[in-house]
């Protein structure tokens, strides 16, 4: 079996420990401060890229605040599977690609206006669910940091409880997550 | 009973079939969406919005999915994809501005912005702010990836779901970048006509057989009634109807 982790870089400890209850192999999905479009982005690549319907999957999938936007500046970055030029903005943002974006700071009301936000959530989310049920990929999705907003609905496989996870919490979540897969999922 | 359901930017709404304006009732029930229809006798929404960007088309077209679609009802869904460079914002829940567009099941909050936005059509400072710093939101490489996954997804979907429909672009064709070219390989080019082939876009499509246009690159009533008479023949093609 085949773990596919999906979401923030910091997600890699919960996942190597999901791996060990599923006894899997991980597929690392993860990047940097991911937004819901690059789960989405990732996915898709991957579909396209590296699926193999022979193999056994089951996709771990990190839902992000929906504060979070995906853009790209082209940095000569590596243009490999996650090609390096993306990067995710966000209102604490520090570390620019170019000085000109933060610059955006200040439109951070109307980048973030919440039902445009939320919106986004609800219809990557279908899309998100919807590619992993079309490819037979069993999968659970969980909040990280915050609580989803209550007007984005979720499918059935979301586990909804969230943690704001590091080294110490991250094999208690992983084991949570487990047992809500076993119970919810598969 | 069949009901055409057009989704895309202003050459999907029909701007300037009437002459004159980039939306009115007349455009948007006469555009090519309508008139597939009327040549079948079949219903149809037509919920193109001038302006509009890619990530609209895949908003609205899963909107449609998740809120409005009838089980009894029989679908034909007509995406036209639009230029790369445009995106959208939405006014707040709580002030009272909206963007004034005439089209089917559109929320009005949302505001459309291109690079050719005129800033007076934009009714707060943010969001004019955000036309002077657009460059930053529009990388070209972002802009097709995301339409390449945005068509993958969407056939995906439509497909899974028994949904028949067309894809086709209305204004510029998708171009390959080092992260697309694969998912483009995947996308099923029955149902995504000619997504590479600029000849093929609509807008092209009608120049090439003489149909005028406008002044702001708009067609007339005549090559909505062709490219409907076109997408006609390949629905019929595909035993849609």
């Amino acid at each position: 079996m085949r773990l596919l982790g999906f979401g923030d870089k910091t997600l890699q400890e919960t996942h190597y420990h999901v791996s060990l209850f599923f006894d899997a192999e991980i597929v690392d999905l993860t990047y940097k401060d991911a937004s819901i479009q690059t789960i989405y982005r990732l996915l898709v690549k991957f579909l396209c890229e590296a699926y193999n319907p022979l193999d056994e999957y089951v996709a771990l999938i990190q839902i992000p605040t929906t504060k979070r936007l995906e853009l790209r500046h082209n940095s000569n970055q590596d243009v490999d599977f996650f090609d390096n030029n993306y990067f995710v903005y966000y209102p604490k943002l520090n570390d620019f690609p170019k000085i000109t974006y933060t610059k955006l700071k200040k439109l951070d009301k109307a980048i973030f206006e919440q039902t445009m936000i939320n919106d986004r959530h609800r219809y990557f989310i279908y899309a998100i669910s919807s590619l992993l049920e079309i490819y037979k990929i069993d999968y659970m999705m969980f909040n990280a940091d915050e609580p989803l907003h209550k007007d984005i609905p979720v499918p059935k496989n979301y586990y909804t409880p969230y943690a704001s996870l590091d080294k110490d919490t991250a094999m208690y979540f992983a084991e949570k997550l487990t047992r809500f897969y076993r119970d919810h999922c598969s | 009973m069949t009901t055409v359901v057009s989704i895309g930017c202003s050459h999907t709404h029909g701007s300037m079939i009437d002459g004159e304006n980039g939306t009115s009732l007349y455009n948007k029930e006469n555009a090519y969406g309508p008139q597939l229809a009327k040549l079948n006798d079949f219903n149809f929404l037509n919920l193109g919005v001038p302006g509009a960007s890619n990530t609209y088309i895949f908003r609205a077209t899963i909107n449609f999915l998740q809120k409005h679609l009838q089980k009894q009802e029989d679908y034909i869904f007509l995406i036209g994809w639009t230029s790369i460079n445009r995106m959208e914002m939405r006014y707040d829940e709580n002030n009272k501005f909206t963007h004034e567009t005439i089209g089917d099941l559109i929320d009005k909050k949302y505001i459309p912005l291109t690079a050719g936005t005129i800033k007076g059509l934009i009714k707060t400072y943010q969001h004019r702010k955000m036309l002077d710093l657009s460059p930053l939101f529009y990388d070209t490489v972002q802009a097709y990836d995301e339409w390449a996954g945005y068509a993958f997804g969407l056939q995906k979907i439509l497909t899974q779901k028994n949904i028949k429909h067309l894809m086709f672009n209305t204004c510029e064709e998708l171009q390959i970048t080092e992260n697309n070219y694969r998912i483009i390989d995947n996308i099923d080019t029955t149902y995504y006509l000619h997504p590479q082939n600029s000849e093929e876009v609509f807008l092209i499509w009608g120049m090439n057989r003489g149909h005028e246009i406008t002044e702001c690159w708009h067609h007339k009533e005549e090559a909505h009634i062709a490219w409907a008479e076109y997408l006609n023949i390949v629905c019929k093609n595909l035993d849609y109807y």
